[in-house]
């Protein structure tokens, strides 16, 4: 159906057409030019790779979406960053992990963060205390002060949203 | 570089942007199933027939095997990652509760432990006890001069503060001591000594840890410095420093070596390897366990590396096959071998 002859005329017709009003709608959710013409190139970089085009039929609904992803990603990154570096900050000295380890793990971080996108912050929690620590569900839920069969709910929900993006 | 599936797609299974770029997506059905699986697998309860039980589900069908190779991808994510720094990064809070947890439970520990044996000889500090912990057991202990004592698995110590001297008898295992400073009744700081089978240890102020080894005791030190005194060998005396490692027997000492961090990862509970011979892995991981545990000469030379949670070392062992082309052979619960896929 789409050949890529035509992927590229639309999303030739979708940059001409709309870049400049992508540019100013993320000026004005950003407050900075610079930025939004960065989030502006990497929205359309992303429709480029995703080859979703030949459905579009609302392309500003749809480029906003794309691009308010990108945007609420930066930041979620930078929040993560920020935790990560007070994390590291509160290690006593010889703990402290080298600059090359620092930045896989920061990386390895926002990827589990992703994964785990949008779960209640305890089945976060019960599923990072098995999968890190190797804790038993009956000591997960005396931690989180749950019962057994709300952790397995828990892991299970973790799970499915984890490996498959299954939400329940 | 960015991940897929940005808008309004079935986005599954769920892609971060170093796995392969075509994976199809699974049938949801199947997904739920692996999820179940692996939900009652790490589930610390899981039991032989489960896991007979759950290798017939993987075998029957192709799409099951794939939806299980995907977890195990997924899973490699999850390797090496510090706990502290992951929870306080992705789930705050719960961590340092359970910090401040362990805390609280190692005072309380002093008097409700196995094997313990506390004599009051007078009513000051002056006393003998007992301690040992169990295979696969990690014990905090604080003394009664505040210093802080980790007995790692299968070890045993006698504690003997007298007037003049803290004395401590390594008897078995190994243990990392944080000492504090003598806050002395009267005049003298008394000095801290550990003595193994081979010598003594003379603390100097430090942060330091001792193993019993077979006719041998080893000796790491991490901050300070000791001083140690082989039994037939006096004038061997040597200061080991902060960063210094060493070994010596009843008549001779190796020469110094570096402390090695990842070596005390067990404290924490954890065991360290940065490319490791599996061989030397397995050898490690044997002290934590009961029954036998050994490795195929053919795979003890591929490298480990990894952050592991000593609590389990079956998921240990099972990990083990996600990284490397090895699979864990149960002849029994306590027969275990590591060979070749």
């Amino acid at each position: 159906m789409s050949t890529a002859n035509t992927i590229s005329q639309e999303i030739e017709s979708l940059y001409s057409n709309h870049h400049n009003w992508l540019c100013g709608w993320l000026r004005k959710k950003l407050g900075t030019n610079c930025d939004a013409v960065d989030f502006a190139h990497d929205t359309f970089l992303r429709i480029l790779t995703s080859r979703d085009l030949f459905c579009i039929r609302e392309p500003r609904a749809y480029l906003a979406t794309v691009a308010g992803g990108l945007v609420a990603h930066h930041y979620r990154r930078r929040a993560i960053e920020k935790a990560y570096l007070d994390a590291l900050a509160s290690l006593p000295e010889p703990e402290t992990p080298s600059p090359e380890y620092s930045a896989i793990l920061l990386e390895t971080l926002i990827e589990i963060d992703q994964l785990l996108d949008n779960l209640p912050l305890k089945a976060r929690r019960a599923f990072l205390l098995a999968q890190l620590e190797g804790l038993t569900y009956a000591e997960i839920a005396q931690q989180l002060g749950v019962s057994v069969s709300m952790v397995k709910q828990y892991m299970l929900r973790a799970t499915q949203q984890c490996y498959f993006s299954l939400s329940l | 570089m960015a991940t897929k599936n940005a808008v309004g797609s079935t986005a599954m299974p769920k892609q971060t942007t170093t796995f392969t770029e075509v994976e199809l997506p699974f049938n949801t059905h199947v997904a739920q199933q692996a999820s179940e699986w692996l939900v009652l697998l790490i589930s610390g309860t899981a039991t032989d027939d489960d896991r007979h039980a759950w290798e017939k589900w993987r075998n029957a069908d192709p799409e099951h095997g794939r939806a299980w190779h995907h977890i195990e991808n997924i899973n490699q994510r999850f390797q090496g990652i510090p706990t502290d720094i992951a929870f306080k990064t992705l789930a705050p809070n719960v961590l340092q509760n359970r910090r401040r947890l362990i805390k609280a439970l190692t005072i309380v520990l002093m008097a409700s432990g196995t094997g313990l044996i506390v004599r009051k000889t007078t009513p000051w500090c002056e006393w003998t006890a007992d301690y040992r912990t169990s295979t696969g057991e990690q014990r905090k202990l604080t003394l009664a001069d505040g210093t802080l004592v980790v007995l790692n698995t299968t070890s045993a110590i006698d504690v003997d503060y007298n007037d003049t001297t803290r004395l401590i008898q390594l008897r078995t295992g190994e243990m990392f001591i944080t000492t504090a400073q003598d806050k002395p009744a009267t005049t003298l700081m008394r000095p801290f000594v550990v003595e193994t089978a081979e010598g003594t240890v003379r603390a100097l102020g430090t942060r330091f840890v001792v193993r019993q080894e077979n006719g041998s005791s080893h000796v790491a030190v991490y901050e300070g410095a000791v001083e140690i005194e082989p039994f037939d060998a006096r004038d061997q005396k040597i200061v080991v420093s902060a960063g210094q490692a060493l070994n010596f027997t009843r008549q001779t000492r190796d020469t110094v070596l570096s402390a090695d961090e990842n070596a005390i990862a067990w404290t924490e509970g954890m065991i360290v390897a940065e490319k490791i011979r599996l061989g030397d892995f397995i050898d490690s991981l044997r002290r934590y366990r009961t029954g036998y545990l050994n490795c195929d000469p053919a795979v003890a030379n591929l490298l480990v590396s990894g952050v592991f949670p000593l609590k389990n070392t079956d998921s240990v062992l099972a990990s083990l096959t996600d990284s490397l082309p090895v699979s864990i052979h149960y002849r029994t619960r306590f027969w275990v071998t590591v060979v070749h896929k």
